[in-house]
């Protein structure tokens, strides 16, 4: 395949960036993204250019590192998938593609294509976590919890954290990620312990960071690769009123 | 001007069409009973499937509208009786349906409820006098322990680990406010200084959004016979649900059809009152949306009629319609209001107008505007992405909605069509009717065109293939125009002899498959949010 690439170029997080155009004209469809990208830089380096840099870990779907919007879209245009996991037999020879950073005023430009998601972080370490000791595994087996429960606190727990929600968002809200966190915990006895306070620190240090309220367009939930529905952001809702009541 | 005496509807014994009518009655009654007696079939439960829903609205609007059409022929009621109490019934179940909302729906299901909320608790106060000077010094004393928006009160966290950082001027506010609903709550209530005040002041924005719906519907069609398609159409659970839950959306289509009411209602030669209402109703609409502007387009068409250029009038119309919504919508790209991306380079503005100046860029826009039309005529779609809150509308509650504005479609081509003079009267109004459906449509047009192209340019990635963050329901606005636009034609005379016989049955029997159809959207629509939340 033979494609043409339009980069963004950024060198640093204050100075000005561009699209750039490269060539890929040896593209296997059998490559992932990724790995298309690896190709791409290792002519780079040959020619003596900076290489483009790009997030990425396991590869695999499930560290939510690789974070592209390829064509306008969130970890590009297949539904469920993340950009390590896409390939390129999704694309046509002499297409071009135009890969971005993800694009939000809380995660800055760091280089190139990539962005400083700690805000996520930071979100975490707000109250996404549980402080009870709840025992081993077996003292976790032991508690009953209905079969609807924890089918809904997997779904939330399938967050990986990418910030795809909030690149899709028109206003840059971490409403998904923050509300799938709050959700998968306050589902689980585990977590109820702690809810009300998760969910007031949560959602405070999520506005702190600068992510924008919530516009219901849904867009999070399309871009999702892991497909968290925005039914947790309600619950998100609710949960935060649930808090203030008994707080108040 | 005399009537000539009303004839019998049809040229049959009285008594023998009444029995008629109550034979099918019983008839349909009966395809009632069996959609319900399937229904209590184990598990017993009222969950409606396709065909007993069919049933239960075919059988029962054939029933009633029999049933009305019986009373009717029994006490000599008369057609325009029946056509008014078609539009009764509409206002009925718009009221219905909205207090089952305002009711059912605990606070803040929407994703965006509680941001909407806050815009307004933040206008609120804004109206409290003694609190101005703690507004402008961007540090408002507010002790209401809900979450707060990020522009309102952080102290409300309590047991948050933030400190004090963010504070916004109250300027930010401006953009989504719903001005009539707020001031009229805040009119009713003290400033929200408490958690059951909030309370309270919450519950009486949707009231009040909701009286003020029904209020300007109530006014429009005792002035005219609306079209039953615009009555049906706003009638409907899920457009009900906007206008209780997300007021300032709300506002703007209530704005928006009163100014374009005025606009063709207001008698000629003009005065200056209806010009000033309708800049009222204008400044009630949320200057935050692209499509606000479209509505000033409409101030400027009255001043320049009632100064009296006709040309200069239509040449300013048409090019404001053009250029005065584009400056708008552009301005609000390029502000970036929301202020969400502008910290990120990748995410300017001007990378989307730079590659918009490209043919390639041009190509994606265009391609990216089709994809987009093609949505437009999706009647779910128009509720938004809220459907009913966090729960989708499921097919059985989508198939009652089609079937009410497709029962109000076929009635109000039905009425056209009977009409007697239908011909002299197009004849008479087609300049009218002519210039206003141009105007409506290209308001319809632009309002499409400037909210894709404000939102492509502010809000979409380049090279994207489809324009991110529009809802169907920023072409409300549009839609009052194309659907007001039957009010061009003359009132319609006074229908004689056949037409007249036939018009009757049409207009009863429309009736009843309304009422069945609303009853089953609003019992949907209970049954939804009960089993959701309850």
């Amino acid at each position: 395949m033979k494609l043409t690439l339009k980069v963004w170029r950024q060198t640093s997080a204050k100075s000005r960036g561009k699209l750039v155009e490269y060539a890929a004209p040896d593209v296997s469809p059998d490559m992932s993204f990724l790995e298309m990208l690896d190709v791409v830089n290792e002519g780079l380096i040959a020619k003596g250019e900076e290489p483009i840099a790009f997030d990425h870990d396991c590869r695999e779907g499930i560290c939510g590192a690789c974070s592209l919007m390829i064509d306008g879209e969130a970890h590009g245009p297949e539904n469920l998938t993340t950009t390590c996991q896409l390939h390129m037999r999704k694309f046509n020879d002499g297409d071009t593609i135009t890969i971005e950073p993800f694009r939000a005023r809380a995660f800055p430009v760091i280089k190139d294509l990539v962005v400083d998601r700690a805000p996520f972080d930071r979100i975490i370490a707000a109250g996404g976590y549980v402080s009870v000791s709840t025992g081993s595994a077996p003292d976790g087996n032991a508690i009953p919890i209905p079969k609807d429960d924890a089918e809904t606190a997997m779904d939330a727990a399938q967050c990986i954290g990418c910030g795809a929600c909030v690149a899709a968002c028109k206003n840059a809200s971490a409403a998904l990620f923050v509300s799938a966190k709050i959700a998968h915990l306050a589902t689980l006895p585990q977590g109820r312990v702690e809810r009300e306070a998760r969910a007031l620190s949560m959602l405070a240090q999520a506005d702190h960071e600068g992510f924008g309220g919530c516009t219901n367009t849904n867009a999070c939930e399309a871009a999702c690769p892991k497909g968290i529905s925005v039914s947790f952001i309600a619950q998100a809702n609710r949960e935060y009123l649930r808090a203030v009541v008994k707080k108040a | 001007m005399s009537y000539p005496p009303r004839p019998r509807p049809l040229p049959v014994p009285r008594r023998r069409w009444v029995a008629v009518q109550l034979g099918i009655g019983a008839l349909s009654a009966s395809i009632v009973v069996a959609a319900l007696l399937q229904e209590l079939r184990p598990p017993g439960r009222f969950t409606f499937d396709d065909w007993s829903a069919l049933g239960f609205v075919l059988g029962g609007g054939l029933s009633i509208g029999l049933a009305l059409l019986a009373v009717d022929e029994w006490r000599g009621g008369s057609l325009e009786a029946a056509q008014r109490r078609l539009r009764s019934i509409a206002l009925a179940a718009l009221a219905v349906s909205g207090v089952a909302i305002i009711a059912l729906l605990p606070p803040f299901q929407g994703p965006d409820e509680d941001a909407h909320f806050y815009f307004a608790i933040g206008r609120l106060r804004f109206f409290d006098r003694s609190d101005i000077e703690a507004l402008q010094s961007h540090a408002p004393p507010m002790d209401v322990a809900f979450r707060p928006d990020r522009k309102i009160d952080t102290q409300a966290l309590r047991g948050s680990p933030l400190a004090e950082e963010k504070t916004t001027t109250l300027p930010s506010y401006g953009g989504m406010l719903s001005y009539p609903a707020v001031v009229l709550a805040s009119l009713l209530l003290a400033p929200a200084r408490s958690l059951s005040t909030a309370w309270a002041f919450f519950y009486a924005c949707r009231v009040v959004s909701l009286g003020l719906w029904l209020l300007a519907l109530y006014w429009l069609s005792r002035r005219r016979a609306l079209p039953m398609t615009l009555f049906a159409f706003v009638s409907l659970p899920l457009f009900v649900q906007q206008s209780v839950v997300v007021s300032s959306d709300a506002i703007v289509n209530l704005g928006a059809l009163v100014a374009f009411a005025t606009v063709l209602l207001a008698p000629r030669p003009l005065t200056w009152r209806p010009i000033a209402l309708t800049a009222i109703a204008v400044f009630c609409a949320t200057t935050g949306k692209p499509h606000m502007a479209i509505l000033s387009v409409l101030v400027v068409w009255l001043v320049l009629e009632r100064i009296g250029r006709p040309r200069v009038t239509w040449l300013t119309v048409a090019i404001g319609v053009l250029l005065l919504p584009a400056f708008y919508s552009l301005a609000l790209s390029f502000l970036d209001l929301s202020g969400a991306h502008t910290l990120n380079g990748a995410a300017d503005a001007s990378q989307q107008v730079a590659f918009l100046r490209t043919g390639e860029g041009l190509d994606a826009f265009v391609a990216a505007l089709r994809e987009r039309w093609k949505h437009v005529g999706f009647l779910v779609l128009w509720a938004g992405p809220l459907g009913w809150m966090d729960t989708p509308i499921g097919s059985p509650q989508l198939v009652a909605l089609e079937v009410l504005v497709t029962t109000a479609i076929v009635y109000d081509v039905a009425a056209a069509a009977l009409g007697d003079g239908l011909r002299a009267r197009l004849r008479t109004a087609a300049p009218r009717l002519m210039a206003y459906a141009a105007v409506a449509g290209a308001l319809f047009m632009a309002t499409f065109l400037l909210s894709c192209l404000a939102m492509y340019v502010g809000h979409t990635p380049v090279h994207a293939r489809f324009v991110q963050g529009v809802q169907t329901r920023y072409l409300f606005p549009g839609l009052v125009g194309l659907a007001i636009l039957p009010l061009a034609m003359p009132p319609a005379p006074r229908m004689i002899g056949t037409a007249r016989a036939v018009a009757h049955p049409v207009v009863a029997i429309a009736s009843g498959l309304w009422i069945a159809a609303m009853l089953y959207a609003t019992s949907e629509l209970t049954h939804t949010l009960i089993a959701r939340y309850y």
